[in-house]
């Protein structure tokens, strides 16, 4: 069952003072069924995170639609929409996106004391989940005490506790050295064997071939799409390479 | 031209960073304005011929070596919010290829591109508003406006030379710090990653201590004569207690509340708490310094207000009539002192007939005044004043029905007093050996002169009749105030002109100038005088005659005050002045921070509004705990600051209270404009996200 549908997705800019239009989004469709692990890639300036504005419901489609378990998000009142992403969505980010100010305790806590649970249900939901991730003796250091790749394990925790529907990663690898992006990834891998839906948008090949299944956007649509099946991800990693180094070259469509 | 470069781009730079800039400008300006009006006027030959003008200068000169000094501080303060900001673009340019020698060239343009122009505009703004202020300062110290407008060239020279001096400073202190850091210390210097302050448990609790001690000085201390050297004690404790509390306290305070998890975890607690957290330790010193500067703002209003506005009032309690004659005699005997009371009348009625003046509703009476201590009810006669004792006045009830209109009958062992503060805990009072019933307040009394506000305590005694008050004369003779005691022979009388209307102020003060001479001329040459005592010079000698009319009473406290008030106006403006660019600065500095909180607030599923609201609520709170400082800092000093006013000689404990309720509400109306104006420029940088 497809959990996110997105169909002829339109998103043009117009600058400022109403003169050029840029089309960020020509046409944009594919589904992400429940349980997959889903990577979308593309170079600079393709429209990859502008898909992902618009699949977080940070922004809003010039045309088209995105649909969460059967549920438009342009139906979703704008009032609702901060609880609606909450609840439905976990946010994996480049430059993970940890508040100074908090703990990663607390940074992790975030998402639900804004949903208003209470302290003894949110450490029952910590601790697991802490342990899976490796992170629960640094859960009192704060972010600037700690390595790139084990704050973004504590990104990852805050994104996995609220149980969300579809985890977003927007290039989760970007700023992490190779090992621990490594882990990160295996980290992922394992994640998604649990039955997480995870869609991630990335330019690296590396962490791409560790998907299930690949698409490729240039120009603002989907160009082509690769799915992993039997392959492993050497193999899949060669596919990945052999597809951009089309996509670049200019090659036509298959 | 390389020095061309380095001016384009100095110059460049100022316009790029105008948003910090301009209001660095702004106030170096409003600073060189204000310290110029205060050293002119201190200047000015115009306000030296007034009588009270030597006075009113040296205040006002004072009053500049202040804004002098607070000028240095607070350019010193703003232009490190401005180098903070800077160090990254310095590093840029640092990256590229210029040295520190060319960074540091490009710093002396920019210096002397901003020391230029506000001294520049400083000293015009100074010289355009120099005719208001000279107009402001004359009509507050009761004067007509009829003097001409003047600029004194030394008061320009000074200026320059100050405010060049500190700019000079402001460079150097630059330099000294580029040429300290690294090229990567400056380039990144901001986006260091803050570290969670450390609960500073001591510190709160000695700002919590200082502050305690301050109060309890402020409040505990009785004394008038002692309130000003308490006063600055107490200041300076409050100021350090404001300091650790603010920065140190308000950390401790926010992390025991974190601690409480059933607190601390709630939708409207968690963000706030921790983010406030971090907001007091960046911005705790500058709260600080708002706070002080606002408590500082509101003591001198409200006390020079008072000053100012209660003058009347006193001058009409100590001066119930409009001249005021007293001759008082040391070791004089009944016969030489009934003689001088003669004299005393024949000359106010030969001056006042000089005048075409008529006397009216006059007040005659006979004081017998000495210095006294009370102590276990008796009331020991002292040869000099001490500061825990009385100046008393004593005075036979006969006299005392008669001035004032009252029927007081007295036994020979009963008598009645007046204090100038308070009632008297005594109900049985010895005298010389003799036991009186203390047995009511003499209620109609009028307080002579300084008696009535003066500092010290002045206790006024009535006797039953002449033989009671001459026993008290007899026995001072023989005691240690023998030499010291007085017997003092008062008129106070309302003067008319012959036809019965009100006498003008300049007649009024002809017939006291009149007064003075014939009094001096007695002294001088008795051969002349009026008096029974043709020849006499001793007996002339010994006495001291005083005269006093309502009128130059008035112009002597409205002179005073007047300028008290109007220094007091010019400090807050520069006071309030530092007050908004500091809360301009810290909106600025917020803003830029939670630029970023907001961005990931946002992703984490919070909505715009919640999050506008939690920063608003937050803002607020770091905005207004200065005002409510401020508020407990003046209330808690009410007390001192209506003793150290009683020392100027105002003693009006419900105008204090007005001026003190009517200056901290105009603050905050004040307060409130400045910080809906700022924090538009901080809204203005958190929306640029959207």
């Amino acid at each position: 069952m497809a959990i996110l549908e997105v169909n002829n997705l339109k998103k043009i800019y117009t600058t400022r003072f109403g003169g050029a239009k840029v089309q960020a989004l020509a046409n944009v469709s594919f589904t992400v069924e429940d349980g997959e692990f889903a990577a979308i890639m593309g170079e600079s300036g393709s429209g990859k995170t502008t898909l992902l504005n618009i699949l977080a419901a940070l922004d809003k489609p010039t045309g088209g639609e995105v649909k969460l378990r059967g549920k438009s998000l342009t139906e979703v009142k704008d009032s609702e929409l901060a609880g609606f992403r909450r609840e439905n969505l976990g946010f994996v980010f480049q430059d993970f996106n940890l508040l100074d100010n908090f703990n990663l305790q607390d940074n992790i806590f975030l998402p639900l004391v804004l949903a208003g649970k209470k302290y003894p249900e949110m450490r029952q939901k910590l601790l697991p989940l802490a342990k899976g991730l490796g992170i629960e003796e640094l859960l009192h250091k704060y972010p600037y005490e700690v390595s790139g790749g084990q704050k973004q394990r504590a990104a990852v925790a805050r994104a996995l506790i609220t149980e969300p529907e579809l985890i977003l990663a927007d290039e989760p690898t970007g700023a992490l050295d190779s090992k621990a992006a490594d882990e990160l990834l295996d980290l992922f891998e394992r994640i998604h064997e649990s039955g997480q839906t995870i869609l991630m948008v990335t330019h690296s090949v590396k962490a791409a071939s560790r998907a299930s299944r690949v698409l490729f956007i240039k120009d603002g649509e989907v160009f082509h799409q690769l799915y992993r099946g039997a392959h492993t991800s050497d193999e899949m990693f060669q596919k990945i390479s052999d597809t951009l180094t089309v996509l670049t070259t200019g090659g036509e469509r298959e | 031209m390389r020095s061309r470069i380095y001016s384009k781009l100095a110059w460049t730079n100022i316009c790029r960073n105008r948003k910090t800039y301009l209001p660095y400008m702004v106030s170096a300006v409003g600073m060189v304005m204000m310290f110029f009006l205060t050293i002119n006027l201190s200047m000015d030959p115009q306000v030296a011929t007034f009588e009270e003008g030597n006075w009113m200068q040296l205040i006002l000169r004072l009053g500049s070596i202040v804004i002098g000094l607070f000028s240095v501080i607070f350019l010193f303060y703003t232009n490190s919010f401005l180098m903070k900001r800077r160090k990254t673009e310095l590093g840029l340019y640092h990256v590229l290829g210029m040295g520190k020698t060319h960074i540091a060239s490009v710093l002396l343009w920019e210096t002397l591109f901003t020391a230029l122009l506000s001294i520049g505009a400083g000293a015009i703004g100074g010289m355009v508003f120099s005719k208001a202020a000279q107009v402001l300062l004359l009509r507050m110290m009761g004067r007509s406006i009829d003097y001409v407008f003047t600029l004194q060239p030394s008061a320009l020279v000074y200026s320059v030379i100050l405010f060049a001096a500190i700019f000079a400073l402001i460079y150097v202190k630059s330099v000294i710090e580029i040429s300290r850091q690294s090229t990567v210390d400056l380039l990144y210097s901001k986006a260091q990653g803050e570290r969670e302050p450390r609960a500073n448990f001591v510190l709160a609790f000695i700002g919590i201590l200082s502050l305690g001690a301050g109060y309890v000085l402020a409040m505990t201390v009785q004394n008038p004569t002692d309130a000003i050297l308490v006063f600055f004690i107490a200041v300076i404790a409050v100021i350090i207690g404001t300091y650790c509390t603010f920065i140190a306290g308000s950390v401790a305070l926010l992390k025991l509340l974190r601690k409480n998890k059933n607190y601390y975890y709630q939708t409207g607690h968690f963000i706030a708490t921790s983010s406030m957290i971090f907001r007091m330790k960046k911005h705790g010193a500058g709260l600080a310094s708002i706070c002080i500067l606002s408590t500082m703002v509101l003591v001198m209003i409200s006390s020079t207000a008072c000053l100012y506005f209660g003058a009347g009032n006193a001058i009409n309690a100590a001066y119930p009539r409009d001249l005021e004659a007293t001759i008082g005699m040391r070791k004089t005997n009944d016969a030489t002192f009934a003689a001088a009371g003669a004299d005393l009348d024949r000359l106010l009625a030969a001056s006042l007939q000089k005048q075409g003046l008529k006397a009216k509703n006059e007040i005659r009476y006979t004081l017998c005044a000495f210095y006294g201590q009370i102590e276990d009810g008796v009331l020991t006669p002292l040869a000099e004043y001490t500061a825990d004792g009385y100046t008393c006045k004593v005075m036979t009830a006969e006299e005392y029905n008669e001035n004032f209109g009252t029927h007081v009958s007295l036994e020979r062992s009963q008598l009645l007093y007046k204090k100038n503060e308070g009632s008297l805990r005594e109900t049985m009072l010895t005298i010389a050996d003799k036991r009186y019933a203390v047995i009511g307040e003499a209620k109609k009394m009028i307080l002579r002169g300084t008696d009535a506000v003066d500092m010290a305590n002045a206790i006024y005694l009535v006797v039953s009749d002449r033989s009671e008050f001459d026993r008290v004369v007899q026995a001072l003779r023989q005691s240690a105030a023998a030499e010291s005691f007085r017997l003092v022979n008062c008129r106070a009388l309302n003067l008319t002109e012959g036809n019965g209307s009100a006498a003008s102020e300049t007649r009024i003060s002809a017939a006291e100038e009149e007064l003075q001479r014939e009094a001096l001329k007695m002294q001088d040459k008795p051969d002349t005088a009026i008096g029974s005592h043709k020849g006499n010079q001793p007996v002339y000698a010994s006495m001291d005659m005083n005269f006093r009319t309502k009128g130059s009473a008035m112009e002597t406290f409205t002179n005073l005050y007047g300028g008290l008030f109007f220094l007091g106006i010019l400090l807050s403006l520069a006071f309030l002045g530092a007050t908004v660019m500091i809360m301009y600065y810290k909106q600025i500095t917020e803003g830029y921070d939670d630029k970023e909180r907001f961005h990931v607030l946002r992703d984490v599923g919070m909505s715009d509004r919640e999050i506008r609201r939690s920063i608003r609520d937050q803002v607020l709170k770091v905005f207004f705990i200065p005002l409510l400082g401020a508020g407990l800092h003046i209330a808690f000093a009410f007390h001192i600051i209506k003793l150290m006013i009683k020392v100027f000689g105002i003693s009006n404990t419900a105008l204090l209270i007005y001026t003190t309720l009517a200056s901290f509400l105009l603050f905050a109306a004040f307060y409130i404009v400045v910080y809906l104006i700022t924090s538009r420029a901080y809204y203005k940088i958190v929306a640029v996200e959207q």
